[in-house]
């Protein structure tokens, strides 16, 4: 499939590590590992009354996860957290990147200028030999995020092109001048073309003259115009056909095995929780984690939605 | 017909003055009135006006200088309508109508407590091009060059809050700042305008030409090019015919904005019959080619 290969193939070409030093470096010297730490997070917008309440998370990099819930469960007050819209109340919201370098060369230089300064030094107490982490903690507007918001949400009448509303994602990269460079057009050319929207002929229509599933796309094509260590979506599959969301959910689980974590919300239990490889259940507090075989079960969604859901996937009442 | 007739008003300097001042506000106007209807808030330009009256008498009474108090008294207005409809509790509109409406009461009431300065300040609320000065001139050119600067630097982050607040907060934008800064700005231009406008009127002429661009476009690189060039030709129709009636500036300016608006409404009315053709029983509008008689052919780009 040439859109999941192209999609792949520019996920990977973004990832360019450097040394200390500032040469490159593959990432075979040296092992990078980063997660979502969230950490017993509450919030709410009245006070006194929280929307969610204890949340606690972990998420490495590359997962997908799905986050489910009814309505009025905090799905979105979640995601607004995560991306740093909203200041939890209490605990916190983490970007944890470790790398584990064993880069023989430059521990041993290390070790012997250590040794110079002080004789006593016993190199052989360090363990592992030639292995160390460094750890960097980043909050939310630190990193990376790519926002995909609400469908619903969006003025479609406001006069904008796609062109214009992908080229926002690069608002603060492509220059003081108001009119796109060379260089950025190309871009926003290429990573629409990779998600199977002809620039030449869809790039200077308003956005209210694509279809639904065509706008989704664009919209992601903003967030990932900036290279986003972590995409966020929010019930990216509502208000689309059915053919729009497998588009868009293959679209998705693509970006994912090429390492880009995704945290989506969504409320569709039948068909799009059960394709996904994460999903975290939710109803003010975290109350089921796990692939969607272990978690979906009549006691966790009874906890989460008051329902069930049957075996030919219709939602009933549960008695 | 003797065309010296025509060219008869830039015999007078003052006349010259006026023309030049007329154009550079509305295209001053008409660029920010794209931002201003896209933000949602048509009053804005209306109440500021009214708000910003108040510091101008305040300051005419007290012995200030008129730009120095006006500019001060918008400034704070304008933060204070900001900070307001940041709030979620009460709406933009309500905001400005009780700042604004608050900023011309106190105008009015020292007016009418001091009653020798009236003949001044009808020139403010109506517009007059007599009242036109040098000064007025250097202070509306400096006017439009900061705000076209501003408007060139922070294209950007303007379009993205404007379009969507929430994703342009999570990219970084400081749309507290640009908001701010933003509003600062309109009342920089409101103050500028109000002497070849006038209060009561430049509302319109920073609506008229942007609601007129944006019938007549869905792009809003064109919409914002054309509300500026539709809000100079307004201007200098208005400003130059207003010497052949003998009427007020203000108000021959905002009846050539309403005409403007008039034939952009009459020109998509018109698209939109033209473009209309059905398919069996389903009827709908958008451009296509008559490939024969009884046939068409769509067009690819709408």
């Amino acid at each position: 499939m040439t859109l999941k290969r192209s999609l792949i193939s520019w996920i990977h070409r973004r990832s360019t590590n450097r040394s200390k030093n500032g040469e490159r470096i593959s990432n075979t010297d040296c092992k990078i590992t980063s997660y979502l730490s969230i950490k017993d997070i509450t919030y709410g917008y009245k006070p006194h009354n929280p929307v969610i309440e204890h949340i606690n998370l972990l998420i490495p990099k590359g997962r997908f996860v799905g986050l489910l819930g009814p309505s009025g469960s905090g799905k979105s007050t979640l995601v607004k957290l995560i991306t740093g819209l909203y200041s939890p109340w209490s605990g916190s919201v983490q970007y944890v990147y470790t790398r584990q370098h064993h880069d023989q060369l430059e521990r041993d230089s290390e070790k012997k200028s250590l040794k110079e300064q002080n004789n006593n030094y016993d190199t052989n107490s360090s363990s592992p030999d030639y292995y160390y982490h460094t750890f960097s903690i980043k909050r939310p507007n630190q990193v990376i995020i790519g926002y995909v918001p609400q469908i619903e949400t969006v003025d479609w009448n406001f006069p904008v092109t796609v062109k214009e509303v992908v080229s926002m994602g690069l608002w603060d990269r492509s220059g003081i001048s108001p009119f796109l460079s060379k260089n950025t057009v190309t871009e926003i050319d290429r990573i629409l073309d990779n998600l199977d929207i002809h620039s030449h002929e869809f790039g200077k229509r308003q956005i209210r003259e694509l279809s639904g599933g065509q706008q989704q796309r664009v919209f992601l094509a903003r967030a990932l115009i900036r290279k986003p260590s972590i995409l966020v979506l929010d019930e990216p599959t509502s208000g689309v056909d059915h053919n729009t969301q497998e588009k868009i959910l293959n679209i998705l689980t693509a970006l994912s095995k090429a390492g880009l974590t995704i945290i989506m919300t969504t409320h569709d239990l039948s068909g799009i929780a059960r394709r996904l490889p994460w999903v975290v259940c939710m109803n003010k507090k975290i109350l089921a984690e796990g692939s969607p075989s272990e978690v979906l079960t009549k006691e966790n969604l009874l906890k989460t939605y008051g329902l069930v859901v049957k075996e030919n996937n219709d939602i009933g009442a549960y008695d | 017909m003797d065309l010296t007739i025509l060219l008869q008003p830039f015999q007078y300097e003052f006349f010259t003055r006026a023309i030049i001042v007329s154009i550079v506000v509305g295209g001053v106007c008409g660029l920010l009135g794209v931002y201003i209807i896209l933000r949602g808030m048509s009053y804005i330009g209306h109440g500021m006006a009214h708000a910003v009256f108040g510091g101008a008498v305040v300051s005419y009474i007290a012995g200030f200088n008129f730009y120095l108090g006006a500019t001060l008294w918008g400034f704070v207005s304008a933060f204070l309508i900001n900070e307001i409809a940041r709030r979620d509790k009460i709406k933009a509109d309500a905001a400005i109508g009780v700042i604004t409406t608050a900023g011309f009461a106190i105008g009015i009431f020292l007016i009418s407590t001091t009653r020798s300065y009236t003949s001044n300040f009808e020139a403010l609320l109506f517009g007059n091009i007599l009242g036109i000065t040098d000064q007025d001139l250097y202070v509306i050119i400096l006017v439009a060059i900061m705000t076209a600067s501003f408007i060139f630097f922070f294209q950007k982050s303007l379009l993205f809050t404007l379009f969507d607040k929430e994703t342009a907060k999570v990219y970084g934008v400081r749309i507290d700042i640009v908001e701010l800064l933003f509003s600062l700005v309109l009342a920089i231009v409101i103050i500028a305008s109000m002497n070849s406008i006038g209060v009561t009127l430049l509302a319109a002429a920073i609506v008229a030409p942007a609601i007129s661009a944006r019938m007549i476009t869905n792009n809003f690189a064109k919409m914002v090019i054309s509300s500026t060039i539709m809000g100079v030709i307004v201007s200098f129709l208005g400003m130059y015919s207003s010497y052949f009636f003998d009427s007020a500036s203000g108000s021959t300016i905002v009846l050539y904005g309403a005409i403007a608006f008039g034939f952009s409404a009459l020109y998509t009315c018109l698209l939109k019959i033209y473009q209309t053709h059905w398919h069996g029983r389903i009827k709908h509008s958008h451009p296509h080619v008559h490939a024969n008689e009884h046939k068409h052919e769509h067009v690819k780009k709408p």
